[in-house]
């Protein structure tokens, strides 16, 4: 019987699969009531143990190391739970692909936006309701004749299916979704209900009503906190951290699981909006935002100057000031990236292309800002004074044509600067 | 059907690992069990004392009021279900209720679906293939319960290999 410790934030999906296990092998798993994530495991032992810095991972009593949910849970697990055979065995890693490679990436595309964790796109969070369907029929034909996923009882492909799906069946999976899928929801709230699950998760309320996206709980939610949180991203935050970015704060760590967002989402006050003293106006910034990442730029640039308030609303140039000392190509998008997560309560009412033109060692970063008000937005929140010094601002006439080239060139990713550099990326503030 | 009360009830204490004792039919047809000079009466009680002795004791009053329920069921409709349609009628209704719970009570196997298991056995060792998949939650009900051995004890194994073949090839009826 296998003993040890369990590093997780609480509520977490993939550390409860360990947990149950470890119920039904009556393994001695604890979770460390220190752990503090985002602080733990960024220390230098726990890193040693777990190079990845991920959550769960499991320390056991005789100093063996593990990461992953579905790895510790196998390990904390008895043969009941293993499966009796080989082929059963196969048989359950099968449901555990499947749980990770299919439910999963649909699960999060669909639950994410509307908790608030990724912004919302349109596209991806229809898909994902197809994706979901297209899953749940799976499971359902397969659970028509029986009652476990593997052999006649309860295995560990029962309780990693069914923990990659308790997103989806507390918080979108409304009855009417659900129905006929009644194969699965059989099999899901017989696991749900073992006194095992629900002595881990407690009791599983499943969906009454499906929630929907509410923009504003991002825009809440990323305030301080990075926002595409995509795992690409995510590299660049940390590469970031150690770019001797000018940053006199410390800014919260980006988070690492979009659950533990989720975590941090619920503890967060509600902050005030900087913006909130300026009028409205009538540029609807999401609507843009929508047009602008599902058009093409043909459409969405005329479509800006359409819908542009030029009363309540205005258009900046920023330049980077220290050009000459940017090197390497992908820390100078790291610089932008930084800039844009450390501007995150801003993202409502701002919107900007900046682009990094030329190669490693002769580079410069520019960009388009338009925001909401006519004066330079950065003071309005000591949250948005780390970098804006760092860049020169000058203040563009819309009705300029020298502006709407700038406009034309930055949105559309082309052209080159100044000093002739070719453009080389582009990021997109939003 | 001619379901055997007294051998279900041996079986029921074969599976709690409790002393039978003597049980016999008395009259009205009830059956009556005398174990160390003390006798109960009646298929229900018999079993929840023989639950006693095993201290399986549920915890849930709602719990053992519908294993009490089923039981009833299994003494009242079940064991005297005689004629095809009466059957037919209980394993449609069976069917119907089964498609959203995988055991009678609650979410565990309790008494309830071992002593219903014993009274179905002949009936569905005796259907076609084709009524097994008529049936197909009673079916998959069924056998998961029947893989368990200490359940299972003597009986043979009903045959459902056909049932799991229907995903790929649906038939209508």
């Amino acid at each position: 019987m296998v003993s040890g410790t369990l590093y997780t934030y609480p509520e977490n999906f993939r550390a409860y699969k360990a947990l149950i296990a470890a119920k039904y092998a009556s393994a001695n798993v604890k979770v460390d009531p220190t752990f503090v994530f985002g602080e733990t495991n960024k220390t230098d032992s726990f890193l040693k143990k777990f190079p990845s810095g991920k959550v769960p991972a499991f320390e056991s009593s005789d100093g063996k190391c593990l990461q992953d949910g579905n790895a510790i849970a196998y390990y904390v697990s008895n043969d009941q739970l293993r499966g009796k055979n080989e082929f059963e065995k196969a048989q359950i890693m099968q449901w555990i692909c499947f749980a990770e490679s299919d439910i999963l990436p649909a699960s999060c595309a669909w639950v994410f936006p509307i908790l608030g964790i990724v912004q919302y796109d349109k596209k991806s969070f229809d898909r994902s309701k197809e994706d979901t369907k297209a899953n749940l029929t799976i499971l359902n034909a397969y659970l028509l004749t029986r009652t476990y996923l593997v052999g006649e009882r309860i295995s560990l492909a029962d309780i990693s299916v069914a923990c990659n799906l308790l997103h989806l069946y507390t918080h979108v999976l409304e009855p009417e979704f659900r129905k006929p899928f009644a194969n699965v929801n059989r099999w899901f709230t017989t696991i749900v209900n073992q006194p095992n699950f629900r002595e881990v998760v407690g009791e599983v309320k499943l969906c009454t009503k499906a929630a929907e996206v509410d923009p504003k709980k991002f825009q809440q939610h990323s305030a301080g906190k990075s926002a595409g949180k995509d795992k690409k991203e995510k590299k660049e935050d940390k590469k970031d951290k150690k770019h001797p970015a000018p940053k006199k704060e410390k800014e919260p760590e980006p988070e690492e699981e979009l659950d533990a967002a989720e975590a941090a989402l619920a503890a967060e006050p509600k902050s005030k909006d900087p913006f909130d003293s300026l009028p409205k106006g009538t540029f609807n910034m999401d609507d843009y935002k929508r047009c602008y990442s599902n058009e093409d730029e043909s459409k969405s640039i005329p479509y800006f100057w359409e819908k542009f308030d030029p009363e309540n609303y205005s258009i900046w140039f920023g330049e980077y000031k220290y050009n000459d000392e940017l090197t390497k190509v992908f820390m100078s998008c790291n610089l932008i990236t930084g800039m844009f997560q450390r501007l995150d309560k801003m993202r409502k009412q701002a919107f900007a292309s900046v682009c990094l033109f030329g190669t490693d060692n002769d580079s410069s970063i520019s960009g388009i800002w338009v925001w909401r008000g006519q004066e330079l937005v950065f003071p309005l929140s000591p949250d948005w004074q780390i970098d804006y010094e760092t860049y020169d601002w000058k203040k563009l006439d819309p009705s300029s044509e020298e502006t709407k080239k700038l406009v034309q060139q930055y949105f559309s990713w082309s052209g080159a600067d100044k000093k002739g550099r070719k453009f080389n990326q582009g990021k997109i503030f939003k | 059907m001619n379901v055997n009360i007294i051998k279900c009830l041996m079986q029921v204490a074969s599976y709690l690992k409790v002393q039978p004792g003597k049980i016999q039919i008395g009259s009205n047809l009830i059956p009556v069990r005398t174990i160390n000079d003390s006798t109960t009466k009646g298929f229900v009680s018999i079993i929840f004392e023989m639950l006693k002795e095993a201290k399986c004791n549920f915890t849930n009053p709602l719990d053992i009021a519908e294993v009490r329920q089923w039981l009833e069921y299994c003494i009242v409709y079940t064991a005297r279900a005689d004629g095809s349609q009466n059957i037919e009628n209980m394993l449609k209704e069976l069917n119907n209720l089964l498609s959203t719970k995988t055991y009678l009570v609650s979410y565990k196997m309790t008494v309830a679906d071992i002593v219903l298991y014993y009274m179905l056995h002949n009936v569905m060792g005796n259907l076609s293939y084709l009524d097994k998949e008529k049936y197909l939650h009673v079916s998959r009900w069924f056998d998961n319960l029947q893989q368990n051995s200490l359940v299972r004890q003597k009986n043979t194994i009903v045959d459902f290999k056909t049932n799991y073949l229907i995903v790929a090839a649906p038939v209508k009826h």
